[in-house]
């Protein structure tokens, strides 16, 4: 009787000291997006035009981007650093490029073209079901001091990448991805914050990277949800259609 | 590599006075020697050599020495004797705006220098300059020049240049001897350097020059004093590139080129490749492998390519030398090249000093290291004071010499 009760007493005490069981990871993402605005919200957004100061921390190495996004996974991204010139990527008709002066043009192809056109989704928050096979809830970490879930998101094609959410707030706070390119496959990092509410949007307006040991800041100076974006702005550049028409070898 | 104290055995013949250390100035030194130490630790790439020397006990007698300093130069010294326990290039302390091998005030001599047979000798000089290729330097500004023995070619280089420059417009005396063994004392006169200055983060300004011209048999040249300054290079190459598509051959001069932007060498193979893929090598990260792949560029240049190198020919100048010999693209000619080549940033100090450090390995497709052994060249044609003398350069006739060879042959 004694050890029955004693059973009892330590599973009702078990009971109470494990931890609550962790929601699911797609609980999780959508909780995201009503916080951020809500799906009605992010269903208005059809275009987004983005500018920011960037700077390779410590090394005196700045430089301002400029961002464009619209429907179809089209995208143009500009980065111009004094000293070294222009850096462009875009995406658009199926095709992810980038080109610059000290480079030239180059196509991305494989998980690295199915990773930036899902990046190019204007709509990625909300429709991220089309692009993830699976989303789960690896745990609970503590990031900087605040309690984060960690939900690992398997693309359609390409390498896991993991996301940690505040509990407190459902923000998104840091995303865990291998950055491929034809360099080869290195581990990234990139811690978001400094939300603001832009066009009913919560937006991330600070963006630190950290890869191979380098920091790489990013900071949203001005962004507009529908901006007016002409088509032209996402047409391929010659060199790039002259690349994605060529055979292949 | 060359130590701390043979560099500037060379560089600062003279004793200078320094400022003693106030008590926030001998503070922001502390914080250097720390910030060093840390970063080292944190970032580099081959934990096995930080064990070997025993990089983490060394913070704390440095820290002493340091923090015992009598000036900034001494203070200096002990942080650049604990980077030299590493024994690599790429780690180095700039004071404030002063590169080494710098041009100081602005102000140049106007020839270049070479280590030759164990003396000091000019491999070039600028048009109307009163000195000629292979007089030998005796003496700058009175001091007698002595090489240390364990002092590599790049570092006299650079150091001697440094002791020639200073303010433009002034005068420094260098003693000579022609090539009859005849003493010639000139009071040289320091002029701006050619090129245009450009930076990049950290690096202090420094002229970037490029040459670009045609010589005899349809043959191009290109040659440049460092991979820096894209905005203006890189146009100008693919200009050139394209007008001699249909060339004989094409010669480019990396000699006494010391590297700069990485990504440039990578933009500049990718005129001489039709297909994708081609690496010029691989950095190795703690995050793991980097490839310094290509992107082909079009027209792509199908013609031979003969790269000139030697004992000053450095870092990026090395990676794009021996990446296009391995890739079987280029053919390399004249002297082994320096071995200093691994991926470095540079950041400023708590004492507003500049710290460059590498942040990886470098290997060649191969596998094997550039860093410490260099690229040897397939023909080799060193520097000797007497083709100088003689008003040739064998480098470059070696290299003309096969480029005219029927293709057939070659």
């Amino acid at each position: 009787m004694a050890s029955a009760l004693l059973r009892a007493v330590y599973i009702v005490w078990a009971t109470g000291l494990a931890a609550a069981p962790l929601p699911p990871a797609e609980q999780i993402l959508d909780k995201f997006v009503e916080v951020t605005g809500g799906q009605a919200a992010y269903e208005k957004i059809s275009t987004q035009y983005a500018t920011a100061a960037i700077e390779f921390s410590g090394k005196n190495i700045a430089g301002k981007l400029t961002l464009y996004q619209a429907a179809k996974s089209r995208s143009y991204v500009l980065m111009e650093l004094p000293g070294v010139g222009q850096f462009e990527q875009g995406t658009a008709e199926g095709v992810a490029w980038e080109r610059s002066a000290m480079l030239g043009p180059r196509l991305k192809t494989g998980p690295e073209r199915a990773a930036a056109l899902r990046e190019a989704d204007v709509q990625s928050r909300v429709l991220w079901r089309n692009h993830f096979a699976k989303a789960e809830t690896a745990g609970e970490e503590e990031i900087d001091g605040r309690r984060c879930y960690k939900i690992v998101l398997t693309p359609n094609e390409g390498e896991a990448e993991t996301r940690f959410f505040e509990v407190s707030t459902g923000l998104l706070v840091r995303i865990d991805r291998i950055v491929r390119s034809q360099m080869g496959e290195v581990p990234a990092q990139t811690i978001l914050g400094d939300y603001r509410p832009v066009g009913g949007i919560l937006t991330a307006h600070s963006l630190r990277q950290k890869t191979m040991g380098q920091d790489f800041v990013t900071t949203i100076q001005t962004i507009e949800y529908n901006a007016d974006i002409p088509d032209s702005r996402f047409a391929l550049p010659e060199d790039v259609r002259a690349l994605a028409a060529a055979p292949k070898p | 590599m060359a130590s701390v104290k043979t560099l500037c055995a060379l560089v600062l013949p003279l004793a200078l006075a320094a400022a003693p250390l106030t008590d926030e100035q001998r503070l922001r030194q502390v914080e250097s020697l720390s910030r060093i130490h840390r970063t080292v630790a944190e970032s580099h790439w081959d934990r096995e050599l930080l064990d070997r020397v025993g990089w983490a006990a060394l913070a704390e007698p440095f820290r002493r020495q340091v923090a015992e300093a009598a000036d900034a130069r001494a203070a200096r010294a002990a942080m650049r004797e604990m980077l030299e326990r590493l024994g690599q290039s790429h780690f180095a302390i700039f004071e404030d705006d002063v590169v080494p091998g710098g041009t100081g005030g602005g102000g140049v001599a106007g020839f270049d220098v070479r280590l030759i047979e164990g003396e000091v000798v000019v491999t070039s000089a600028e048009p109307g300059s009163p000195v000629r290729p292979g007089w030998a330097i005796r003496t700058i500004a009175g001091e007698p020049l002595r090489i240390p023995p364990d002092l590599d070619e790049i570092w006299v280089r650079r150091a001697v240049l440094s002791r020639l420059s200073g303010q433009a417009g002034e005068t420094v005396d260098v003693e000579f001897e022609d090539g009859s063994g005849r003493t010639v004392v000139l009071a040289v006169r320091r002029a701006q350097p050619k090129g245009e200055m450009a930076s990049f983060g950290y690096l202090p300004p420094q002229p970037v020059w490029v040459e670009i011209r045609e010589l005899e048999d349809r043959i191009g040249l290109m040659a440049f004093n460092l991979f820096l300054d894209p905005v203006r290079l890189m146009p100008a190459f693919e200009r050139a590139l394209v007008r001699w598509r249909d060339a004989r051959g094409l010669v480019v001069d990396l000699r006494g080129n010391p590297g700069g932007l990485g990504a440039m060498a990578m933009g500049l193979a990718g005129w001489f490749f039709e297909r994708p893929g081609i690496s010029l090598g691989t950095m190795l990260t703690r995050d793991g492998p980097v490839y310094f792949r290509i992107n082909p560029r079009r027209p792509a240049f199908h013609g031979p390519v003969a790269i000139l190198i030697d004992g000053a020919t450095a870092s990026t100048a090395e990676i794009f030398a021996a990446g296009l010999r391995d890739a079987g693209r280029a053919r390399l000619f004249g002297a082994e090249s320096a071995g200093a080549a691994l991926p470095s940033v540079i950041e400023k100090l708590p004492n507003g000093d500049r710290f460059q450090y590498a942040t990886a390995g470098f290997v060649r497709t191969s596998g094997a290291a550039l860093e410490g052994a260099g690229v040897k060249p397939d023909v080799p044609a060193p520097w000797r004071r007497a083709d100088l003398l003689a008003g040739r350069d064998a480098a470059l006739e070696a290299a003309l010499h096969w480029l005219r060879e029927p293709s057939g042959s070659r």
